[in-house]
């Protein structure tokens, strides 16, 4: 302790809650991660469908329902489905009757696809017209493909074309060009329903509010050391108050971003997030900003119960409205000014909240350079 | 040493301070006593440069008040009324965390023989669990780290037991007598300041104390 500086006894008499708020963070967007991802897994639809037709469009109809994210599908026999449907094991059932290839290449749309349900299928409706939206367009495909024969018969041309023909390159088409494909965005991720499912909670969203809470509770030595007892004690250091809280504010930043580094290699280990070289400057940037902000606030305070109440208020107004629970998307198009109001919505769209970076820094030379309390 | 010439001071309309003037010499205890709201503790905090005066010059060793502040107070102790040290702290960690920040440089052994000087023997101990007096002793010492020539101490001994009084002001004339330190200090413990003290200045219209004062083999000096 001897060689220590003053800044870092505290760190030393306080290294277990340091060390603490430091990790909280990140093992709790774990866990909440995890435990988000078991639970959308668990509130999947549960669905039978039973295919009949042994054909291969209707097995592409089974395949195409069974990609959708938020169904579960099972495929047992009809008995055995309807059974489940009673005792409400399944929210509905779906038959491919037999002879659905042969019906749709004849256009014939009637009983193509039977619906069960019972009287707590309370996502059946939206299920059957997700069903029928598909099968929809097999039916539209072969349709146009039998206009198009009917086309080319007309011109004596049927030999260049056939019906598969037309089908096939339809579908080539319809995978090349994206011409049926579905776009979701949330949280300013864009993803297709082919690629990886549509995850509804951001993790960085998440860990930005627990840092928040988190570095409130770190930054509340400063109403410890502030306290109007002690502050008469400052007058007769080698260095002033604010001169000491400045280096202790470096000393916390270093160790925040040592810990935000840590989070980082975390993430991409336990929940698969991508590391990429433009992520650092909007984590720098992300860090030294509500390390400012709860710095700055610490000197309004005298008491640190008020504080950290205050400090768990603002990081869920800030992640609320930095966009990590509900997407503000459609907000930031209409409005620009809407992501200035939190650094929360920087991080998450990787850009430098420089409004708050500036207000912040502007705000600590104030208080740095300002008198302050009339001292002689 | 020290010299106080004319000093004034007002709250708004109110005079508190009025054309106060004394000296005092190297290796001499005064006592400042009055009743409350006299002035005490506003002059105990104008010599300490924790306030300025209205009116009035002060001199410590010859340098003015008013030019150098920041200088003047490596030489000022102050202990003030409250104990301003860290509960959660041990001793030990009071004593080096202020050590660090002082401008004289002292090892711990150093720190700590100071506060065996005045019988502050809990060195490992947190000060959230130490006696009132211990606290009271430990409030002294992180004030005399940086050696200083002027001490300045505003109810040092107030709700203590009498051992520790007693350890504190032998402490106090030991300082005084064998270090050479000028001390002025606020009691409202007439005996210990009898006792301690080679003056005692007394602020206020109020002639009680100067009254009770009288007799007792001490000088008592009026100041306002």
């Amino acid at each position: 302790m001897t060689g220590m500086p003053a800044q870092l006894i505290r760190m030393r008499k306080e290294w277990k809650s340091l060390v603490c708020w430091l990790i909280l963070p990140i093992l709790l967007t774990v866990a909440v991660s995890k435990v988000f991802g078991v639970w959308q897994e668990e509130t999947k639809v549960p669905i039978a469908v039973i295919v009949e037709d042994d054909s291969q469009m209707a097995r592409q109809l089974a395949n195409e329902i069974a990609a959708i994210d938020l169904l579960e599908v099972r495929y047992i026999g009809l008995d055995e489905a309807l059974h489940k449907l009673q005792q409400h094991e399944l929210d509905s059932v779906f038959l491919l009757r037999d002879g659905y290839e042969t019906a749709v290449l004849s256009n014939d749309r009637n009983w193509l696809i039977r619906g069960y349900s019972s009287n707590r299928s309370f996502a059946y409706q939206a299920v059957a017209e997700t069903v029928m939206s598909i099968a929809q367009q097999d039916m539209s495909r072969s349709k146009a493909a039998s206009v198009i024969q009917q086309l080319y018969k007309e011109y004596g041309m049927e030999d260049v074309w056939n019906y598969d023909a037309i089908i096939q390159r339809s579908m080539e088409r319809q995978e090349n060009e994206s011409l049926l494909q579905t776009h979701f965005t949330y949280g300013r991720q864009s993803s297709t329903s082919e690629e990886t499912p549509m995850r509804l909670l951001n993790n960085r969203g998440v860990w930005a509010f627990f840092t928040i809470i988190s570095a409130f509770f770190l930054f509340d030595w400063m109403i410890k050391e502030s306290r109007p007892a002690m502050q008469i004690r400052w007058l007769y250091t080698s260095i002033s108050f604010k001169r000491h809280a400045l280096r202790m504010f470096v000393f916390y930043t270093a160790l925040t971003i040592l810990s935000d580094v840590l989070s980082i290699f975390v993430f991409t280990f336990f929940l698969s997030e991508p590391v990429t070289s433009s992520l650092l400057l909007p984590l720098l940037t992300f860090r030294t900003t509500l390390n400012l902000l709860a710095f700055l606030l610490a000197i309004v305070f005298r008491q640190v119960l008020p504080y950290t109440m205050t400090g768990i208020a603002i990081a869920l107004f800030l992640t609320v409205t930095g966009g990590a629970v509900i997407p503000l998307d459609g907000l930031t198009r209409k409005w620009e000014w809407v992501e200035a109001i939190s650094p929360v919505q920087s991080l998450l769209s990787m850009t430098v909240p420089v409004v708050w970076m500036i207000g912040l820094i502007a705000t600590l030379a104030v208080w740095f350079y300002g008198r302050g309390r009339r001292v002689a | 040493m020290l010299e106080v010439n004319g000093v004034q001071k007002r709250y708004k309309r109110k005079n508190v301070l009025q054309d106060v003037s004394f000296q005092l010499k190297s290796g001499e205890i005064a006592g400042l006593v009055g009743e409350n709201g006299a002035g005490k503790s506003t002059l105990l905090q104008i010599v300490a440069t924790v306030m300025q005066p209205s009116a009035g010059e002060l001199l410590l060793d010859g340098d003015q008040y008013k030019d150098s502040y920041k200088q003047l107070r490596r030489k000022i102790g102050y202990v003030p009324q409250e104990i301003a040290v860290w509960e959660e702290y041990t001793v030990e960690e009071n004593m080096l965390f202020f050590e660090k920040l002082s401008w004289e440089r002292k090892s711990a052994e150093e720190c700590r023989q100071l506060c065996l000087d005045m019988q502050l023997t809990h060195w490992k101990e947190k000060v959230h669990s130490l006696s009132g007096g211990m606290k009271r002793k430990l409030n002294l010492a992180i004030s005399l780290l940086n050696d200083p020539v002027l001490l300045l101490l505003d109810e040092p001994t107030v709700g203590i037991d009498l051992k520790s009084k007693m350890e504190i002001s032998a402490y106090l004339r030991k300082l005084a007598k064998m270090a050479g330190k000028t001390i002025l200090y606020t009691s409202h413990d007439m005996d210990e300041i009898t006792n301690l003290c080679d003056r005692v200045y007394s602020i206020g219209e109020d002639p009680f104390y100067p009254d009770l004062l009288e007799g007792r083999g001490v000088e008592v000096v009026k100041l306002s």
